[in-house]
């Protein structure tokens, strides 16, 4: 390697880091995604160039097929699919690490001699490892998302310890493999292993925790190709895998705060109630906790004590029989709190009939003479693909002289910033969204807030009530705003499955449950 | 070879620099910028074709060439793809901006 390369490789580097800083800005991020494009190229250009294989033919057919293929992808697919595709794509990357392990490993298009065999090969070992995790984890991810699996958490028997084995073998042949000459079915070994590991962690994460999961694999991927780069020799490669690594984390930890969730919890599969059930352990004093809302489960010293002497597996089934029991109750509860407001809607709030009662209040006339409204959307909108008609709403009420602006849960949606990306595919400026930060403040002073398709994202149990599994993430301030129409498919808790005691709030919340597309059509055709 | 102390320098310094600019943007565009950074991570390609070309110049064994060929097809489509995502992304948020 001369010095020449070194010095390509820095100033590659340099343009990168500066077109991810340009991606700070809407106004600059076409360009700085652009640069970052342009500076890869320049790589690969460089890199045939100073490895003198510009000669070797096949390398350019890969190049086409996987060009094309990749091309396709990005151009065919939706932007709710964005999840899914992002998750795929990083897997391709991983994988690719992965393949370059083990070809450095087994010296196959290495130069004969290196200084550092022992590096060369703990680096390959380690990049095969990181990568086939990355592979086989973001498959399973995106087959979850795509729901070509089932979205729940699934735990086999004796999963902790298989994980825990899995990880301990790895180990074993790293240091084997480094430690000894080359030798395929080491790699193969290693191979199979990190597959099996990669399988096991994603299997165990639930759909809703797919944000952060997928930050997680973008930055394992990034740290794959870094480590394929050190097996290398190759500077620009350690370089972007170690920027894409940190951004990865740096995603990561945003998600987890967003969601209140510990990292480990999720990697762990322990859903909202059960990481709920381990955290008040130290501070027993957390069984003081009012417990009228008996959608939460709090063990008590009892049973804490029960459960150190059962294993995994009847800890596992217990919980899930109570998980089973809790959503029952949940159920039968919003049932009840249906028929409850059916009664009321029958006498006023009917959306569907144009009412000719104008002493009461309707969604409708609300939003009438509403001057600063709020619009809260969230995955359920998505899913109703009401997006577009979102912003027929809006448009509507802009038209009528309102101040019309969204505010966007940092979890909204199936990956970070998700819902941005779905609001702004439906022509809604940008500069209408607004952070959680932001526009928090601004519930109590507005006139109406419109939620459309969000639950937990705005349920004021979070910050009121103690040891629910949400107690503690931050959420939308919708309970202080005066007016709520909420356009929900039901009211059944959302993913963390908590009720929302705003549903059942006596004045000012109005309910029109339904598919988001039909309930916003109507209530746009009754503004008037 | 570069010293293998140098290429971890060289991580270590990239992490660093990166967290903080990326610190920087906002979550309006965290996904363009997470389909951004996953387009980067298809830069394993340039390890790829070192290995792959290097492999088929000096005449080595057929798996290499197979493993090689998966190798680049895979981080091509990552990278293509990731990058061609990522743009249409952007230019949604953009052609908002003259209204």
């Amino acid at each position: 390697m001369t010095v020449i390369q070194i010095v390509v490789s820095i100033v590659l580097s340099l343009l990168v880091l500066t077109g991810i800083s340009l991606m700070s800005r809407v106004r600059t991020a076409v360009a700085g995604n652009l640069l970052s494009a342009a500076a890869m190229l320049c790589g690969v250009v460089a890199t045939l160039w100073f490895s003198g294989i510009v000669t070797a033919w096949t390398i350019y057919i890969g190049i086409l097929v996987g060009a094309l293929i990749g091309s396709l992808m990005a151009s065919r697919a939706q932007m709710i699919q964005m999840p899914q595709l992002v998750a795929l794509f990083n897997g391709l990357g991983g994988g690719a690490s992965a393949l370059v392990g083990v070809m450095t490993y087994m010296g196959w298009g290495m130069p004969a001699e290196t200084a550092y065999p022992m590096f060369v090969r703990a680096a390959a070992l380690i990049a095969v490892s990181i990568g086939m995790v990355t592979l086989v984890g973001s498959l399973v991810a995106a087959g979850k998302l795509h729901r070509l699996i089932n979205q729940r958490p699934v735990v086999y028997p004796g999963h902790t310890l298989w994980t825990s084995l899995l990880i301990a073998a790895t180990v074993i042949l790293i240091v084997t493999g480094t430690l000894s000459i080359a030798h395929a079915r080491l790699a193969w070994t290693l191979l199979a292993a990190t597959a099996a590991f990669g399988y096991l962690f994603a299997i165990r994460v639930g759909g809703a925790d797919m944000p952060i999961t997928i930050s997680l694999l973008n930055s394992l991927s990034g740290v794959a190709g870094a480590i394929a780069g050190m097996a290398v020799g190759d500077i620009f490669l350690v370089a972007v895998g170690g920027i894409v690594g940190a951004s990865g984390l740096l995603l990561t930890q945003i998600m987890c705060r967003a969601m209140n969730r510990s990292l480990m919890a999720i990697l762990l599969g322990t859903k909202p109630k059960a990481a709920k059930k381990q955290s008040p352990t130290p501070a027993a004093t957390a069984d003081k906790t009012p417990e009228g809302q008996a959608t939460s489960f709090v063990p008590t010293d009892d049973i804490e004590k029960l459960l150190e002497q059962l294993n995994d597996m009847e800890v596992q089934q217990l919980l899930d029989a109570i998980n089973a029991l809790t959503r029952e109750v949940a159920g039968l509860r919003s049932e009840l709190a249906q028929y409850k407001l059916a009664d009321n809607a029958r006498v006023a709030e009917s959306t569907d009939a144009p009412s000719e009662a104008p002493a009461a209040p309707t969604p409708a006339s609300i939003l009438s003479a509403a001057k600063e409204v709020i619009i809260v959307p969230g995955y359920g909108m998505a899913l109703a693909q009401a997006q577009h008609i979102v912003k027929q709403l809006a448009d509507k009420l802009e038209h009528r002289g309102a101040n019309v602006r969204f505010a966007i849960h940092p979890v909204a949606g199936r990956m970070p910033g998700h819902m941005n990306v779905l609001l702004a595919e439906a022509d809604i400026p940008y500069d209408k969204l607004y952070e959680m930060d932001a526009i928090n403040d601004d519930f109590k002073r507005c006139d109406a807030v419109v939620v459309i398709g969000a639950n937990d994202v705005l349920n004021p149990a979070a910050r009121n009530a103690e040891g629910t599994p949400i107690y503690g993430m931050p959420v939308l301030a919708v309970d202080e705003a005066p007016e709520v129409i909420v356009c929900n498919y039901d009211l059944k808790p959302g993913y963390a499955g908590v009720q929302n005691p705003l549903y059942t709030r006596d004045k000012g919340v109005y309910l029109c449950l339904g598919d988001a597309k039909e309930t916003l059509m109507n209530l746009i055709n009754d503004i008037r | 070879m570069i010293h293998p102390l140098i290429l971890v320098a060289v991580f270590v310094v990239c992490t660093v620099a990166g967290y903080f600019i990326i610190r920087s943007v906002p979550s309006l565009l965290h996904t363009p910028l997470m389909s951004g950074m996953n387009a980067l991570s298809g830069v394993t390609l340039v390890g790829a074709l070192t290995a792959t070309g290097v492999a088929l110049l000096l005449g080595e064994t057929m798996w290499a060439q197979v493993c090689g060929g998966i190798a680049i097809v895979l981080a091509t489509v990552n990278v293509f793809g990731g990058f061609g995502i990522t743009h249409r992304m952007l230019r949604m948020f953009h052609k908002k901006k003259p209204s």
